[in-house]
């Protein structure tokens, strides 16, 4: 198995990566990432985006958080939230590292079966 | 930091999932035999001390890198013979592992292959949607079916 050198090692911090699997299993944490990814937001400002209460908002912010994926800035008295897309990365190169491997592998497949009668 | 279409992260790939097909131009049994034999394997996946026995652990081994041995963990799930193979998968002892599972379909003097590898995520419900309900592979017969029905 040949990991490509764009890559980092295919397993990175198993307890990160379960946080962020976790965090984006949820379309609603889903698409609060997608908003947080284009400026950032209060809570008050996201709540105008979804039918849930600042309660549910907080909640899902919260896991967001613990999974590294959201960092809080404080305005004033305001606390602002913005997406951190790093551990995002990490989860990204898992699916990419594999689905190259396998591309590869499959190929190698063919050719040996396909070669050796 | 900007989003542009090309760095876009896809939040909605929830599924880490790997689904690949390939077909072969190759007998079942012989496609079955490059699976679920250690020699097999050894041949184009990597080297190893498989036994198609469900329950062994066994190990591949490849030329290590970085930060890591070269050595992925299995322990076979399923042996079908010659339809159905499924491992689980971890390059380290401290990671849950992930799953492996490879469906054969014969067509004709053909074979598809159907590979699926799930992320950490899905388990351990996903040993049995992946296994028990399948994965809509078998492309062959489906597209074959439906030409017939023209």
């Amino acid at each position: 198995m040949e990991l490509s050198s764009t890559h980092s090692a295919p397993h990175a911090n198993d307890a990160s990566l379960t946080a962020i699997y976790g965090a984006l299993a949820d379309p609603t944490r889903r698409e609060m990432m997608e908003l947080l990814e284009t400026r950032e937001f209060s809570i008050t400002g996201l709540a105008k985006h979804f039918p849930i209460s600042r309660v549910a908002i907080s909640k899902h912010l919260l896991v967001l958080a613990q999974a590294g994926l959201v960092e809080e800035r404080k305005v004033g008295r305001e606390h602002r939230y913005h997406l951190n897309p790093t551990p995002l990365h990490q989860a990204h190169a898992w699916l990419a590292h594999y689905e190259q491997f396998w591309q590869e592998k499959l190929q190698a497949l063919k050719a040996h079966v396909e070669d050796h009668p | 930091m900007s989003a542009s279409q090309s760095d876009r992260i896809n939040y909605r790939a929830e599924a880490q999932v790997i689904r690949r097909s390939i077909v072969l131009n190759a007998p079942l049994l012989r496609v079955w035999n490059a699976l679920a034999t250690s020699e097999g394997l050894a041949c184009w996946l990597m080297s190893n001390d498989f036994q198609p026995i469900v329950g062994t652990r066994f190990t591949f081994r490849a030329e290590p890198q970085g930060d890591w041995n070269g050595v992925v963990e299995c322990e076979v799930i399923r042996v079908d013979e010659p339809h159905c193979l499924a491992f689980t998968w971890s390059e380290a002892p401290h990671l849950t592992p992930t799953l492996v599972a490879f469906e054969l379909h014969a067509f004709g003097s053909q074979t598809e292959v159907c590979l699926v590898h799930s992320g950490r995520e899905h388990l351990p419900e996903t040993f049995s949607s992946v296994l028990d309900q399948g994965w809509g592979c078998n492309m062959l017969r489906r597209l074959a079916e439906l030409i017939e029905r023209e």
